[in-house]
């Protein structure tokens, strides 16, 4: 059975993409460079403000592949929305999926373009820092980001989760190489069935073999 | 546009002006959730909250969540769990590699959020009881499990309540299954309670009890609304997608 767990299942669509797109892992992997510097140590959690980058990389991901595509709502009183009278006790599904993936609003949609967030920064007419902002868009203050629903009833471990998402997947890229098992050295992406969150290669399993490129715990293993 | 799915009529809302109509401009009318699928195989009834109606109990929970459950020394200690799973999971891989491994990242991954969350909620069973992420994990799959065999028709059908292949009865033995670990744990929190211990060594448990014991609490909350809570934690590690 796929991964049920949504947060490892966001784990797992990430690091395909990032085996999928060597150039973005490589980008990455030069970002935490600049800001680990000549120090030699693993990043830290404090660190993943100075990472724009890999911030971006993973709401990409997100958008892609919410692992909450439909958002569950339900009115509790009658009012009229777009001119139609919507009475109380009526169910919604959002469609995040959809809305995610609006041509209108990105371009390419289809494409794994971590690019298209760090522009929406420079546009934007807030005087506030990426990070911040970042935050704000992941509980859904734009109406076009979804990942983590919105409003009253948006995801309460935002925040939680997009730090073990960067963090994991900071770390994973500063550390190893990723070599995909078997003779392709890519992973294909099989659509998802029903409501499963997790659609790699083979379900739920993503096989693939690190190699050491930076030692996190140095002199202690030697 | 509106589609039925069995007995049930859904509004599917697809671009973004609308969305936001919804969940921006008219937020609280439409801050409530629906449920679908049988609910009399669960054994908590009445206990929901990440997809309880919007009322007091609702309230109630989310503002414990926002000023206690995941504030102040609380996120510190989330910093030190996240930073040290995620060292656990680098030595894992470190020597998968010396040894020229390959390894399931999926499972790596699954292993990683399961044992953070257990750490969070109850951070000191854990350092007793290095196993208790892994006995959660069993039960939780398997009502997951349970719980996602249902058919089309048992779902949406007017035979839902029908338990026709016997799944109900499975997930609600599932069910009681973790009922009795989680009664073992928190009547450990309860035994240990003893002497008064600083604000910062609390985990989730320890503040769900307190507010349990608390006589001024505003609201009073029942042992299976705590025991429920937990459960969804676990369901949903913090619901990325159900709580949306």
């Amino acid at each position: 059975m796929a991964s049920l767990d949504t947060t490892s299942a966001a784990l797992q669509w990430t690091m395909t993409e990032l085996i999928n797109h060597p150039d973005i892992f490589a980008k990455i992997r030069d970002e935490i460079k600049s800001v680990v510097g000549t120090t030699n140590r693993l990043i830290k959690e404090s660190d993943l403000q100075k990472l724009p980058y890999l911030q971006a990389a993973i709401k990409e991901t997100l958008r892609l592949h919410p692992v909450g595509p439909l958002l569950r709502r339900e009115s509790n009183t009658d009012m009229k929305i777009n001119g139609y009278d919507v009475k109380s006790g009526t169910k919604i599904f959002i469609n995040a999926y959809g809305i995610m993936r609006d041509p209108t609003t990105y371009k390419d949609p289809d494409k794994f373009m971590p690019e298209r967030f760090l522009v929406v920064e420079q546009d934007t007419e807030r005087k506030m820092g990426y990070y911040q902002q970042y935050m704000l868009e992941l509980k859904g203050q734009d109406v076009n980001y979804l990942a983590f629903g919105s409003g009253r009833r948006g995801c309460l471990g935002a925040s939680h989760a997009s730090l073990v998402l960067s963090l994991t997947i900071g770390s994973l890229v500063q550390c190893f190489n990723w070599t995909v098992k078997g003779d392709e050295d890519k992973i294909k992406i099989k659509l998802p069935t029903g409501f499963s969150a997790s659609g790699t290669a083979g379900g739920s399993s993503l096989m693939c073999s690190p190699e050491l490129c930076f030692d996190p715990f140095g002199y202690q293993t030697k | 546009m509106t589609i039925r799915i069995g007995s049930l009529r859904v509004l599917v809302v697809s671009d973004s002006d609308t969305a936001k109509l919804i969940l921006k401009t008219h937020d609280p009318d439409f801050a409530s959730k629906f449920v679908f699928g049988p609910r009399q195989f669960n054994v908590y009834k009445g206990s929901e909250f990440f997809n309880a109606p919007y009322g007091s109990y609702w309230r109630f929970m989310k503002k414990l969540c926002m000023t206690k459950l995941f504030a102040g020394y609380q996120l510190d200690r989330f910093v030190d769990i996240r930073e040290e799973e995620t060292l656990a999971l680098l030595s894992t891989l470190v020597e998968r590699s010396r040894n020229g491994e390959a390894c399931d990242l999926g499972l790596e991954f699954t292993a990683l959020t399961t044992k953070i969350l257990s750490k969070m909620v109850m951070g000191k069973r854990c350092r007793q009881n290095s196993n208790i992420p892994k006995e959660i994990r069993k039960i939780v799959s398997d009502i997951m499990a349970c719980a996602t065999r249902f058919g089309f028709m048992e779902l949406f059908g007017p035979l839902r309540d029908l338990d026709l292949f016997g799944n109900g009865k499975k997930l609600r033995s599932s069910i009681w299954r973790y009922d009795e670990l989680v009664e073992k744990i928190l009547k450990e929190y309860e035994n240990d309670k003893s002497n008064e211990e600083e604000e910062k060594d609390k985990d989730i448990v320890d503040i769900l009890l307190d507010t349990y014991n608390d006589p001024k609490a505003e609201l009073r909350l029942t042992m299976n609304q705590i025991k429920f809570f937990i459960l969804v934690s676990y369901l949903h590690y913090f619901s990325l997608a159900s709580l949306n």
